[in-house]
């Protein structure tokens, strides 16, 4: 009823989304002055190095590794504020809630399209329903107020780009032209989602269930060729993307294999596991609590087995129940909108949340699949107040109640993300297993000047591992850093004896941000010959190819500032022997050999560089430094 | 129109005899409610500091939201300044009043037992509503700025009862259609939740209802009289007493826990109720504004039927009342209805519930009832022309009496003053007036005023300690008084008369206060107690009351701020912790005694406990602000 009473015209609307998004950046605001989180320091160090002179912008946009396909739509954002602009970390995040706003109103457009073609009369409010519960949400708040996941952000914008182009371009009675600029915009949507972050390529799958599930049913009995050749063209796509999808996996065995072996969970376990995961995560968009959210979701218990714990089971049940269920309602018009919306979740989970090997749980790879799930709930709504018209004030109340509870909070969200030590210990008290959470706790307290208790918290994280390791005494060096005081001669004692892991990402990530901190002065008084000749003699205890190549990097730079040039050099041509051709590897040979007068070794070092620049497989910066090194010879 | 327009004139009225206790200061409760309230004290551009401000009551199990929400707007508005919160209060007076007379007149109108015509009882309504309006008993839910939660659970109980009639009147001709229902039943539950977190005397809303629907109603349905619902409605009527019983039964000491510490149990608090409740009746139909007063400690609880005989005259004198109303409520509706809606307004706070024994704001909703009755038997007995200068009468009295008493409430001393006269054994009116010119001898600049208020401060805090020899407060300011400014005189001997007596001490909430004054005192300069002495004081009281976790609390503060012992602070606050761990507060303390003995990161780990048992987050900002 409220659907259908209330007069609604586009004005109305969008003065309710204008305070909805009023509201939306006045709840988040305490949230902009909040700390700097994990991943969120490589893009800063970036642009630290930039402002050194270190490196050009458009090799950092060109050569990204934090994905396949290198993000560079991503990291020219982030350039564009942090390095041109200059916001700083809380500019940033204002650019993400900008973004997020933005992404909002693209909702709006495109629920509002949805349940036009859905045949909804008040298709606006409908949509209004669906783009503010998803606005406020605050299983999204991490994916806001965490800088780094603008990635998340600008693929879900492009997505939703996209998909609401391809709408429009379907408006019952337009001539499908492939010149509109409908579907151009569309088309253009799909690439720049995809170079912002990979599951942008899932707008893909969404446009084939967008036509086949929604479109073409209403379209039924439309005898425009046009119609139906489009319907088969969708058809080709899935099948086309299965038979791609199963082909790769086929052909390239090892690549799921790999990934895995270096993850304590099964392809069979995290399948299990995740099954389990979406239905929090759907509790969550539906009616969230603050004592689970936040970031630090790595002590989350796996599934074993389907019994193991039985949850799993019951998960993998109900979704297939729920699969069986959106399957079904797609066939009844009435209920069309549900069944869709369900699919769109499901779908947008499928690259982070099914195969692949990354971590278990983030809240951000829900930013464009919490739209599908509040899709289903309006469209539920929708359909329930169809048959029984009385209920439509009640369905309203309940509306507003969830938002009300989302309001809220996400209001309290914003203020534990509103300051370091807050975020930090509000983390380590809902998730006191994760790991994550407890170092986050170590190192605040690291901050306050008390390395003593700090380092209890570490302890705790080390036995949460299972093990005292390698791993263990990079993080006790970094609290002693980030107290501002030497790294203890204890923890060099202990390193010595510490099991190592050198193909580890995380320990290989590590020690080479150390090495970087060590080179800066951050960890005053630290023995860095003892440490470097430690390391040395560790590494040389195992086989070179079970040594992540970015450990030799980070050793070759300090020995470099140590000036034991000799030694930088063996590093890097163990570099060179794991990565062959590696450009920035030969740079460093080049200078070692220069600084330790190896003629020979320069020379083919040069040969080889020299080969690299014809092919074009040097950047800007290299480019520049292999001129300097070459004339500094010359001179 | 016609109403409406003399509505509007007896509300300008309403605003002029209430404008000089407009000028008045926050009183009370008030105090720690709201000029005390620091989340009231906010930064109104930031969303969530109007989360913490509608949450930051500790009053009732709910903690008023909807109120406190009330608040923030107004100290939003006009910061924290008493004659902005009680403007407030006028105005929500009023428009309550105009929902009054609107209820009435539509329940009189459409009653089918009443057969009224819609002008009478549009007048009828009218003058019931302008008695409710211009009755001096309700300036002490109006004026007294913490009653807007009172005022509010009233005007959502109204909404909700005029939701139902406008539903329930199109059915009496003709059924109901499922959209109606529906929204009827949606109505009720949004308004019974707004007053319930509004004040939790909104839970009566359902009680309302069916006694409306049982007394003037009366099961009329599409046309015709429903026997059956009638018996639904006198059935559901008595669910509240099943729930009681059923209570006692399965849990049968959960009474015993509630009264904790209250002086009295729960048969002498029934029997009390019993006279109390026609203390509101006269009251209000003797409007001696003398009586009226903030506080009514002074009434006698009963101990027995005979103690005093009073007790079996008002329980006579009721059950007269519930004969009558058995057996006349076919015959007399409207005067069964007005006995039964008082008496239903009052059932929470007015039987077993283990609150305070007297408070005039709760009978301001009950006041509607009083205040129909008499008009209902002026018109059915008084001929016009009489009725006419009946009414005049009223409202010149009544008016009278108003002005008078808003005259009072406008000056905090006048107020006490008056109590004290009208109430000489009330000990709280006594403290009251006694710790007000202690506060007054602070403000002072000229000695000889200084002099003045201490003198009166001491004299009536010695009369407290006749009226209560055991009275810690009063004992507590006297050591503070004599200390501060009679250093000739021997404080020590009302030291020694509280170590005397912490032995065999229970201590009430009430106690708190004085013996925070007295940690104060000696964290003071001023003041001169011994250490021997002040630890002497709190071991026996700890013996006496081995549960009470703030007697540790304030030993850590006095070891803390006077000894500058601060292991000594953080191991009382510790054990204060294990005896009261859910009292976030003592994290605070703790968290701060470790930064002054300069361990900033037990201080931080200190706040974890804060972030786990906090569920509403309702220390968030504190939390926040104690890390920085």
């Amino acid at each position: 009823m409220m659907f259908r009473r209330v007069p609604f015209g586009a004005w109305p609307l969008l003065a309710l989304w204008l305070l909805g998004a009023v509201l939306c950046v006045w709840i988040y605001q305490p949230g902009l002055g909040g700390p700097v989180l994990l991943d969120d320091a490589a893009n800063l160090a970036v642009v630290q190095s930039l402002r050194e002179g270190d490196g050009f912008a458009v090799d950092v946009i060109q050569e990204n590794l934090s994905g396949p396909l290198g993000r560079p739509v991503s990291m020219a954002s982030f350039l564009l504020d942090l390095y041109f602009l200059d916001l700083g970390v809380s500019g940033a995040k204002s650019v993400n809630l900008l973004l997020h706003v933005l992404v909002g109103s693209l909702l709006l457009l495109f629920a509002s399209e949805l349940f036009r073609a859905l045949g909804v009369r008040q298709a606006g409010v409908a949509g209004l329903g669906v783009a503010l519960l998803w606005l406020l949400a605050p299983l999204l708040l991490s994916t806001v107020l965490y800088m780094v996941q603008r990635m998340a952000q600008l693929a879900t914008l492009f997505s939703l780009l996209s998909l609401w182009a391809y709408l429009r371009w379907r408006r019952p009675g337009s001539v499908l032209e492939l010149r509109s600029g409908w579907l151009i915009l569309c088309l253009l949507g799909i690439p720049l989602a995809a170079l912002s972050k990979e599951n942008g390529l899932l707008v893909l799958p969404l446009l084939v269930l967008l036509e086949l599930a929604v479109l073409q049913p209403r379209d039924t009995g439309n005898q425009d060729a046009a119609v139906i050749r489009l319907g088969r063209v969708h058809w080709v796509l899935l099948l086309g993307g299965v038979l791609v999808v199963s082909g790769f996996l086929l052909l390239n065995p090892d690549w799921l294999g790999s990934g895995f072996a270096a993850r304590p969970f099964s392809l069979w376990e995290r399948l299990l596991t995740e099954g389990r995961i979406l239905w929090i995560y759907v509790l969550h968009l539906l009616w969230p609590d603050n004592a689970s959210l936040g970031i630090y979701h790595d002590a989350f218990p796996l599934s074993r087995g389907l019994l193991e714990p039985a949850s799993s089971l019951y998960a993998l049940l109900a979704w297939l129940l729920a699969t069986g269920l959106a399957l079904w309602s797609l066939r009844k018009p009435a209920l069309r909108g549900v069944g869709f919306g369900l699919l769109f979740f499901l779908v947008g989970h499928a690259m982070e949340s099914s195969i692949i090997p990354l971590e278990l749980y983030f809240e951000h790879r829900n930013y464009l699949p919490a739209a599908g799930l509040y899709i289903s709930l309006v469209a539920l709504a929708l359909a329930l107040v169809a048959r029984w018209s009385y209920l439509s004030n009640w369905l309203l109340a309940l509306w507003a109640l969830l938002l009300g509870q989302a309001t809220l909070t996400t209001s309290i969200e914003a203020q534990v993300w509103s300051s370091d030590r807050l975020f930090h210990l509000a983390a380590y008290s809902r998730h006191p297993d994760s790991i994550r959470a407890t170092e986050g706790l170590a190192m605040s307290l690291a901050g306050l000047g008390e390395p003593r208790l700090a380092l209890e918290y570490a302890q705790t994280a080390t036995h949460s591992e299972g093990e005292d390791s390698f791993r263990s005494r990079l993080r006790e060096a970094f609290i002693y850093c980030r107290s501002g005081q030497a790294i203890a001669e204890e923890t060099l004692a202990l390193w010595q004896m510490s099991r190592a892991d050198f193909a580890d990402d995380l320990v290989t990530e590590n020690s080479y941000v150390l090495v970087r901190k060590l080179i800066d002065g951050r960890c005053p008084g630290t023995d860095l010959t003892a440490l470097a000749t430690l390391w040395g003699r560790q590494i040389l205890t195992v086989d070179a190819h079970q040594v992540a190549p970015k450990l030799f990097l980070a050793l070759a730079l300090l020995e470099n500032y140590l000036e034991r040039y000799q030694l930088a050099l063996g590093y890097v041509d163990a570099l060179l022997l794991r990565t062959p051709g590696d450009s920035r590897a030969l740079m460093m040979r080049l200078y070692f050999s220069t600084a330790l007068q190896l003629n020979e070794t320069r020379a083919a070092t040069l040969v080889e560089l020299r080969a690299l620049e014809t092919a074009g497989a040097l950047n800007r910066q290299e480019r520049y430094n292999l001129e300097l090194l070459a004339a500094e010879r010359e001179d | 129109m016609i109403l409406s327009r003399h509505f509007f004139a007896i509300a300008g009225l309403c605003l002029v005899l209430y404008a000089p206790g407009i000028s008045g200061p926050f009183l009370f409760d008030s105090y720690v409610a709201i000029a005390a309230n620091p989340a009231l004290d906010f930064d109104a551009s930031v969303f969530d500091q109007w989360r913490l401000a509608a949450l930051s009551s500790t009053s009732g199990p709910l903690g008023r939201p909807v109120s406190m929400l009330s608040f923030a707007a107004n100290s939003a508005v006009g910061g924290v300044n008493a004659a902005g919160f009680k403007f407030t209060n006028v105005l929500l007076h009023l428009l309550i009043a105009y929902l009054v007379y609107r209820f009435l007149a539509r329940l009189l109108q459409q009653a089918p037992a009443l057969n009224l015509r819609s002008r009478e009882a549009g007048w009828i309504a009218f003058a019931a509503a302008g008695l409710w309006l211009l009755h001096p008993l309700q300036v002490s839910t109006v004026l007294y700025s913490v009653q807007r939660m009172e005022q509010l659970s009233t005007l959502f109980v109204l909404l909700g009862l005029l939701a139902y009639l406008h539903y329930r009147c199109r059915w009496l001709t003709r059924a109901a259609t499922a959209q109606e229902l529906s929204n009827c039943a949606l109505l009720l539950l949004l308004s019974g939740l707004l007053a319930v977190y509004s004040k939790e005397d909104g839970v009566l809303l359902p009680l309302l209802v069916l006694i409306t629907e049982l007394l003037l109603l009366r099961g009329h349905y599409a046309g015709r009289e429903r026997p059956w619902l009638l018996r639904s409605c006198a059935i559901l009527c008595l669910a509240p007493f099943a729930l009681v019983l059923l209570l006692a039964v399965l849990e049968p000491g959960f009474l015993k826990t509630m009264y904790g510490w209250r002086p009295w149990s729960p048969a002498e608090r029934l029997l009390t109720q019993g006279r109390v409740l026609w203390h509101y009746v006269g009251w209000f139909y003797l409007p001696d504004v003398g009586a009226m007063s903030l506080f009514h400690d002074d009434i006698e609880v009963s101990r027995g039927w005979m103690q005093p005989l009073s007790t079996l005259a008002a329980a006579l004198a009721w059950l007269v009342v519930l004969i009558f109303c058995t057996l006349r409520w076919r015959k007399s509706p409207v005067p069964v209805f007005c006995a039964g809606f008082f008496l239903t307004s009052h059932l929470l706070e007015s039987s077993l519930v283990p609150l305070d024994l007297a408070y005039e704001h709760r009978s301001y909703l009950g006041n509607m009832g009083l205040a129909l009755l008499p008009v209902w038997l002026g018109w059915r007995l008084l001929p016009a022309p009489a009725l006419r200068v009946a009414a005049l009468l009223v409202l010149l009295v009544i008016g009278f009496a108003l002005a008078l008493r808003s005259y009072q409430w406008s000056d905090e001393l006048r107020l006490a003053e008056s109590q004290l006269r009208h109430h000489p054994e009330s000990a709280r009116a006594s403290y009251y007036y006694a710790n007000l010119q202690m506060r007054l001898a602070d403000q002072q600049e000229d000695p000889a005023l200084t002099r003045e208020h201490v003198l009166a401060s001491r004299r009536y805090f010695e009369y407290l300690l006749q009226l209560e020899p055991d009275s810690f407060p009063a004992l507590a300011s006297l050591v503070y008084i004599d200390s501060r400014w009679f250093p000739e005189l021997d404080s020590a001997q009302w030291m020694q008369k509280m170590i005397d007596l912490a032995a065999l001490k229970t201590l009430y909430p009430s106690d708190a206060n004085a013996l925070d004054l007295l940690t104060r005192c000696a964290i003071a300069a001023y003041c001169r107690i011994e250490q021997q002495d002040y630890v002497a004081l709190f071991e026996r009281l700890q013996q006496s009351n081995p549960g009470d976790a703030s007697l540790l609390l304030q030993l850590a503060r006095y070891h803390g701020l006077v000894l500058f012992d601060y292991p000594a602070a953080i191991a009382y606050t510790e054990r204060a912790l294990q005896l009261s761990p859910n009292e976030l507060s003592s994290y605070f303390d703790l968290s701060g005694w470790y930064v002054r003995a300069g361990e900033p990161g037990q201080a931080m780990m200190s706040l974890q406990a804060v972030l786990i048992r906090d569920e509403r987050s309702r220390e968030l900002s504190r939390t926040r602000q104690a890390l920085q």
